[in-house]
């Protein structure tokens, strides 16, 4: 199966587990699966063009190393239960919204944005949509944190292919790690929340 | 020596080990805090690219220093700005010692001002969005101390903060090589529309200002002034220099008009939400949302002008909300609620805070003699022939402060309950019990708020601090 294939599956995948799940642990996982699928969609842009690979290989190591700082607190018994405001049901049935909006944006979006690609497209705009929705939808400070995190990994799709420099993208993944470290501080500073279900 | 060097890299690194070491010491932060006042005055009177003599040494501070390929440009007029935001630091960090507010404040505050002056002076400027996040992260434990719960004010804080970042990351990649592009011309359109979106997440404009009256109501009022005067500074700056780098912005009179609106729509609500408040500190944070307003209507007056108003209405809000904060903080600390309710007699009970409090909220009203009716009296002044509503709306957003004042006051002085007496909000955790050791507090307030009535009684101080500082904007200034 292509690289970019296996990234697109990844990521929309990863995007609908976060959006539904209500386990810390599967949320971790599932931006995790998120950021492998950014990797891979962004490995099979660079080698098509003929490019190097070590901007995807940056956005990579970033999101997990944020993630780790985050899976670290939360092993030291600060985790978070998502405080359901909605139901499993309606978060499915909007992440299916998010979706088909995504995927009606996604030509577009590929117009607008040389070089993107649809895999690309339809991964950075679900991921971006999603992580903002779910920001206003969770609380706790790690579950914030972690959907502005998936927020930022569609944000990072879509703008790869506008700038590629180096700095730039080491930038947003100090810029990924300084969220989660403040979600570390923030959620370590919290009581810890009572009432998670076993992951 | 750099600039850069100078203005950033080294109050990042002070402060990096003000936080090493713990600054539990008294003389480890007024060194800091001296540190910041001499970068305050290299700031506001050094020339650069001129070589000068500091004693024995010959020194000359370069405007230019490129790290990875990136420039970090600070001319003269930017110079002015970052010494004028050190000053600040160093007047807020004082009240933070007389306050005894816990030990992060000043080398938090120092970093994120560092941070911020990279974002103002880095070249291209999309890189300015990534260093306000960076900043915004910096005071996150200036907000919420460590051990303290984080509410949720401060996770939309981060939230708002962090999601108008990419906007202008992405506006400020695609206005890459447009500043010569005139308005009007469908290119500038989706960066245009980017850009915007981004001020108004950064800058809380209505209705994206939920967090700050949380904020203001649920931290302790003074760290919350600090990051509602730095923050906003800061971000206005870089939307001048937007403006004054993009031919399509500053040539456009339909991009003034609209800035303009958003700016009555902000001060009007503003208003309109500050009457129905009965709580002191979400007072201060709808005073926010007024002030950001008038803020951006200065800026909508017109390319010329936009700059040589903002500042002296910046500066006035700066020390208003240093003594209105602090005298609101200086009540927490005193276990004093800051619900209507609950204040009553306390302004006979402890005159100088609640007097404080009162002198910062009508110098927000642009109460005359006060440090904030010389700008807004320049501004509606400047407005007259272009905009009579922004006028009213300034008039508006006056009036509403000044009837939130007179009701604080009501609050203040009507007779303590014999049974709530006790009652209130937890205090700080460094109560101040004896009268020595509130003296410093006292200080710090009757000196503030005696600056209030000397700014207003001459502004052309403010007028002369403010005066250089649209020199950083040379188009803008044509």
């Amino acid at each position: 199966m292509p690289f970019a294939v296996m990234g697109l599956l990844l990521g929309i995948v990863g995007g609908l587990v976060l959006f539904t799940s209500r386990s810390w642990l599967r949320c971790l996982a599932a931006q995790g699966a998120a950021y492998l699928g950014v990797f891979l969609i962004l490995l099979a842009q660079a080698v098509d063009a003929g490019d190097a690979s070590e901007l995807a290989a940056i956005r990579l190591v970033g999101g997990w190393m944020a993630l780790a700082v985050l899976g670290a607190t939360a092993s030291q018994g600060t985790r978070e239960a998502v405080e359901e405001d909605a139901g499993i049901v309606f978060r499915f049935l909007l992440f299916g919204l998010i979706f088909l909006v995504a995927w009606s944006l996604s030509e577009g979006t590929m117009e607008w944005i040389q070089g993107l690609g649809f895999e690309g497209a339809l991964v950075g705009v679900t991921l971006l949509l999603s992580g903002l929705l779910r920001t206003g939808l969770v609380r706790g400070p790690m579950q914030v944190i972690i959907s502005l995190l998936a927020g930022f990994s569609g944000f990072e799709m879509l703008f790869s292919a506008v700038d590629s420099s180096a700095l730039m993208a080491a930038m947003l993944a100090a810029s990924s790690l300084g969220l989660a470290l403040a979600g570390a501080y923030l959620g370590t500073s919290s009581a810890p929340d009572a009432g998670e279900e076993p992951a | 020596m750099s600039a850069m060097l100078l203005w950033i890299a080294l109050p990042a690194l002070i402060g990096l080990t003000l936080i090493a070491i713990g600054a539990r010491y008294p003389w480890i932060r007024f060194a800091g805090l001296a540190f910041a006042g001499g970068l305050a005055l290299a700031g506001l009177l050094a020339p650069l690219e001129n070589p000068f003599a500091i004693g024995p040494l010959r020194v000359m501070i370069r405007s230019e220093t490129i790290v990875l390929g990136r420039s970090f440009f600070i001319g003269t007029g930017l110079a002015r700005v970052i010494g004028a935001s050190y000053g600040a630091l160093t007047l807020w960090g004082f009240g933070a010692q007389a306050l005894k507010t816990h030990r992060f404040f000043l080398p938090s505050g120092m970093i994120a001002t560092a941070f911020l002056c990279a974002g103002l002076s880095v070249q291209p400027s999309q890189f300015a969005g990534i260093f306000v996040l960076l900043a915004v992260l910096v005071l996150i434990p200036l907000l919420v101390p460590p051990g303290a719960p984080a509410s949720s004010g401060v996770l939309r804080f981060l939230a708002f903060q962090a999601i108008g970042v990419p906007f202008f990351v992405f506006a400020g990649t695609l206005l890459e090589g447009l500043e010569s592009i005139p308005a009007g011309l469908s290119l500038t359109l989706r960066p245009g529309i980017f850009l915007g979106l981004s001020f108004i997440f950064l800058l809380a404009i209505f209705p994206f200002h939920g967090w700050i009256p949380g904020l203001t109501e649920e931290y302790d009022p003074f760290s919350t002034g600090f990051i509602l005067v730095l923050l906003p500074g800061f971000i206005g700056v870089l939307g001048l220099q937007m403006v004054d780098r993009y031919a399509f912005l500053r040539g456009s009179e339909e991009f003034f008009t609209l800035v303009r609106t958003v700016g009555i729509l902000s001060t009007s609500a503003g208003a309109a939400l500050i009457l129905v408040q009965r709580h002191a500190g979400r007072i201060l944070g709808y005073a926010v949302l007024i002030e950001t307003g008038m803020l951006l209507i200065a800026v909508g007056t017109g390319p010329a002008a936009g700059p040589e108003l903002f500042f002296p209405l910046f500066a006035a809000r700066s020390a208003g909300f240093l003594v209105w904060s602090g005298g609101l903080s200086g009540m927490r600390r005193r276990a004093i609620s800051l619900r209507f309710e609950e204040m009553r007699g306390s302004l006979a009970a402890h005159p100088v805070v609640c007097t404080a409090v009162l002198v910062g909220t009508f110098s927000t009203a642009g109460f005359p003699l006060l440090a904030g009716f010389p700008a807004r009296l320049r501004l509606t002044a400047a407005l007259a022939d272009i905009d009579p509503t922004a006028v009213l709306a300034i008039w508006l957003g006056m009036a509403a402060a000044a009837v939130a004042g007179a009701r604080t006051i009501t609050a203040m002085a009507a007779p303590p309950d014999p049974e709530a007496a006790g009652g209130g909000e937890a205090s700080g955790p460094d109560d101040v019990s004896s009268a020595r050791s509130q003296a410093p507090l006292r200080l710090f307030l009757a000196g503030g708020s005696l600056l209030l009535l000397v700014f207003g009684l001459f502004p052309g101080w403010i007028a002369w601090l403010a005066a250089t500082m649209p020199a950083a904007f040379e188009r803008l200034a044509r």
